[in-house]
């Protein structure tokens, strides 16, 4: 065994490329069906309750909105609320949902310094995210990662 | 976990570990709850295991509900499992170099490998730790496109790279002065233990339930069981690093045979009156669930029984005679994860 071989792995390793993320100037890029927050379409939901029966943390609750709209599908406007403390982000209301009118998003940053917030209306659930980083990285693992500017 | 020892100077004269300190009831809670609702809370006790404890609880409601999963799904288990195999050893590796042995490169490669893992179970899960992939029935979903060449790109990578580890690591005078012949386990001591897993192949003992009792693709794919017969902390730390080849190569045979069809078949959401036992090789040895089945849809009774726990009896057979500075190569070792032991 020779005492040259790990200072050479180290001294490869200094040519490489950083591993460090400015999160949250600089995101992880994400794959397609990441499961973050939800995203709920308020046209498609019928207000059966199934999604708040199968969540295993019972961190939905049946709500009734108050706006003026009127939804043909759900005529007592009952749609799910979700409370983001609890919630483990197994998805299987998305999974479970009759009509699709649930989905996932790539939106992970839930924390929140009031209690209230934390808790997230029907109304909030059905804006999807908009892109929010100035930076996407890709994380290569060997090689670092590369900082794409946001096009 | 603690672990109360009684020393003559430097010796360790006995050892007591006291467990149950994260003890959370999951198999009375489980009694209580739906089947699917199950999957996540019994997934938890090992977060870095999670697809293993999946499926040993899903398997025996699934010959309760006389459920045969597809072949493409049972392939897609293999391959989420072997995944998982690879990053919880990588993660096990990295502890027992890394933080026990004091060698902080060997924990930043096992950890920095470890990601690329689970990015791959990220984009086929869609989750990086808790994935809770497995309903009775088969999978949640299918290989998404731009998987295998991803996985084979990781592979590749991994098999480079494992060559750096080998060359600083295992051949590493320092490492090998700290850890061989530290906790040496004999085959006949290891049997009577009753331990299982990287312990007991450690140990001498070819002992595998993907070869002894194949579920999955394991009987479709070709593999070997690496085993040590010095029974030391070395040995024990040298069938993870094999381990981690082998799963590579049950990965590559796994993503080129998938064959096409259906991922998952329906099941209905009722465990049938009867029980059944689930044998599901984990990283940390075999793990069983027992399920009780009354004909409701909640089970009656869920017992889990985990290789940590399995392999606890060894740490106070291997700590009595030690000293006190290979306390903490010989826990490392074992690679124990109190969690899942206290269930």
């Amino acid at each position: 065994m020779s005492v040259v071989a790990p200072f050479w792995e180290g001294l490869k390793h200094v040519f490489k490329k950083t591993f460090t993320v400015k999160h949250p100037y600089q995101r992880h890029e994400l794959p397609d069906g990441y499961r973050g927050r939800h995203v709920l379409y308020l046209d498609r939901c019928t207000g059966c309750g199934i999604c708040a029966w199968i969540c295993p943390e019972k961190c939905i609750t049946m709500v009734s909105l108050a706006d003026q709209r009127i939804y043909p599908q759900n005529p007592e406007k009952r749609f799910p609320q979700y409370w983001y403390v609890r919630c483990c982000f197994c998805h299987f209301c998305t999974d479970y949902c009759p009509t699709a009118a649930l989905d996932y998003t790539k939106d992970y940053d839930l924390a929140e310094y009031e209690k209230e917030l934390i808790i997230w209306s029907p109304e909030r659930l059905s804006k999807i995210p908009e892109r929010y980083a100035e930076y996407r990285t890709k994380f290569h693992g060997w090689a670092g990662v590369d900082h794409v500017p946001k096009t | 976990m603690r672990i109360m020892v009684r020393t003559d100077g430097d010796l360790i004269v006995e050892a007591t570990p006291d467990i149950g300190y994260v003890h959370r009831g999951c198999e009375k809670i489980a009694e209580s709850r739906n089947l699917i609702k199950n999957i996540p809370m019994l997934e938890r006790p090992n977060i870095a295991d999670s697809s293993h404890l999946n499926w040993s609880y899903i398997a025996p409601i699934e010959e309760l509900q006389k459920v045969e999963v597809p072949e493409r799904g049972r392939y897609i288990r293999t391959i989420l499992c072997e995944i998982n195999r690879i990053a919880s050893h990588l993660y096990g590796m990295a502890i027992m170099a890394g933080i026990f042995s004091g060698h902080t490169t060997m924990y930043m490669f096992g950890f920095g490998d470890r990601e690329l893992f689970l990015d791959l179970a990220e984009m086929l899960t869609g989750a990086r730790m808790t994935f809770s992939f497995f309903p009775p029935g088969g999978v949640r979903r299918d290989l998404p496109r731009g998987f295998k060449e991803k996985l084979l790109d990781t592979l590749n990578y991994l098999e480079r790279h494992l060559v750096a580890v080998d060359r600083i690591f295992v051949n590493n005078p320092v490492f090998i002065a700290r850890a061989r012949g530290v906790g040496i386990l004999r085959k006949e001591d290891a049997i009577k233990l009753g331990v299982v897993g990287p312990v007991l192949r450690g140990s001498g003992v070819p002992c595998d339930v993907r070869k002894d009792a194949p579920y999955g693709a394991y009987d479709k794919v070709d593999f070997e069981i690496p085993t040590f017969k010095e029974g030391d902390s070395l040995s024990r730390w040298l069938v993870r690093f094999e381990e981690i080849k082998q799963s590579m190569a049950i990965l590559r045979q796994a993503i080129r045979d998938i064959p096409e069809g259906p991922i998952a078949r329906k099941s209905p959401i009722v465990v049938p009156k009867g029980e059944a036992i689930g044998r599901i090789e984990s990283c940390r040895g075999e793990i069983n669930h027992y399920v009780v089945g009354t004909g409701s849809d909640k089970p009656y009774r869920v017992k889990m029984n985990t290789g940590s726990f399995k392999n606890l009896p060894a740490l106070p057979f291997l700590l009595k005679g030690a000293r006190i500075g290979d306390m903490p190569i010989i826990y490392g070792s074992l690679d124990y994860w109190p969690v899942e032991a206290d269930r």
